[in-house]
């Protein structure tokens, strides 16, 4: 699921660890873990998903961004089909538990 | 705890990993550890926790190891090969009819659960009754496989379950394919074995066929006790009914058929031995015993009939 959160948000533009945690966080996911985010993050890279270079900054230390690639991209889409129709049948069931 | 010292702290922490794969994970936590640093005064372990936890959740998210095992060149290659299976779907769903047929595919699920359960339980009843049955031959092996399949189904709608679940399902469903497609094989076997039975010709009555055994030659009477000649036998089917009276010694004389199908009945036989050798213009070598005339069964008053077509003939009994 963190997965398909990470993705979603890389879709979105290209960024580095702490900033997707920190948008993650902005979304709504207070509770994710800056750990799992950054694991998250170099899982899908090795796992040939995500690109990535470095960005040098003046003030602080170089950052790595991460964008996706195609493989990324039909991630996304196919892990976001599985969610819509799981969403759809929480929905459901739960619309039958509260009436 | 400076965030190189946390970060050194997550390192050691993470000592038990191959060093290329401990690399890989934290290549850049030193930047990253910075970042959250400089973003608040907030002291790191305050924020992540202990670089204990902070490791652990970080081998968590990385892939799981330690906690489930699995080794680090079985999980690396599994991760690649999903890698180059998510590539090439990537590649294919350019493709409108590879986008169709992957969508269309999860509709088709319900009924792979239905012949898998079919499949499992034939299998079962195959086993337990000590005889193949591809279609359930009896009402137990009906409600048993009926059963089969209502499990099957109601498998096929859980959630997925846990890692030793998925994989024993996928085991039953490896079994139940290798049935399903072993069963079909045999059918169409059968489709070809059958096939000159089943569209054309004849059904023969030989030594084994039950009730005919020791049957070659058949008298047919009318209900008066007037013996029939010419008389031709179909089956249920429609299929001609034929005996094979070579086997008992005997061969039909087809200068007796006057231009009849060989199954008209009764059947002009005559020993073998009577028709063989022949010379070379087909005529029986002289010394030899003659072939016998022609059988031709006459009308008999009496009540036991005892028509004689040739020496050798059974003589049917009116019952």
């Amino acid at each position: 699921m963190l997965d398909l959160a990470v993705l979603a948000v890389l879709n979105e533009r290209d960024s580095y660890g702490y900033d997707v945690v920190r948008r993650l966080r902005e979304a709504g996911l207070e509770e994710v873990g800056d750990a799992s985010v950054y694991g998250t993050l170099r899982r899908l890279f090795r796992a040939g998903a995500l690109t990535s270079y470095v960005v040098a900054s003046d003030e602080g230390p170089h950052r790595k961004y991460y964008g996706l690639n195609s493989v990324g991209r039909a991630q996304l889409a196919s892990s976001a089909k599985t969610w819509a129709a799981f969403a759809a049948t929480m929905s459901d069931l739960l619309k039958e538990a509260r009436a | 705890m400076t965030p190189n010292e946390y970060a050194q702290a997550v390192r050691d922490a993470l000592a038990d990993l191959p060093p290329a794969d401990l690399e890989e994970l934290v290549e850049d936590l030193d930047d990253h550890l910075a970042e959250v640093a400089a973003e608040s005064g907030v002291p790191l372990e305050e924020r992540l926790g202990s670089p204990e936890v902070y490791a652990a959740e970080l081998r968590v998210a990385y892939g799981a190891r330690g906690a489930e095992g699995g080794s680090e060149a079985q999980v690396g290659l599994r991760t690649r090969a999903q890698a180059r299976m998510v590539g090439l779907h990537g590649r294919m769903t350019r493709f409108a009819p590879y986008r169709q047929a992957v969508g269309f595919l999860p509709e088709l699920r319900p009924a792979w659960w239905v012949l898998r359960g079919y499949a499992i339980g034939l299998l079962l009843v195959s086993f337990s009754t000590g005889s193949v049955q591809y279609v359930p031959e009896s009402i137990g092996a009906w409600l048993f496989t009926l059963a089969a399949i209502w499990v099957s189904v109601w498998v096929g709608r859980r959630p997925r379950g846990a890692r030793l679940r998925r994989v024993g399902l996928a085991g039953v469903n490896v079994l139940a394919g290798l049935v399903v497609l072993v069963g079909m094989v045999q059918i169409a076997e059968w489709n070809h074995d059958a096939g000159p039975v089943a569209g054309v010709s004849a059904v023969k009555l030989t030594e084994g066929a039950g009730f005919w055994n020791g049957v070659y030659n058949i008298f047919p009477y009318a209900k008066d006790g007037t013996p029939l000649t010419g008389v031709r036998l179909y089956d249920q089917e429609g299929r001609p009914i034929t005996l094979d009276p070579e086997m008992y010694g005997y061969q039909i004389d087809r200068s007796c058929l006057e231009g009849m199908p060989a199954d008209t009945y009764p059947l002009p036989l005559t020993p073998r031995s009577h028709l063989w050798p022949l010379d070379e213009n087909g005529y029986p070598v002289p010394g030899r015993p003659q072939p016998t005339p022609c059988p031709s069964p006459s009308p008999s008053p009496s009540p036991t009939l005892s028509p004689s077509p040739s020496p050798a003939k059974p003589s049917p009994s009116k019952s």
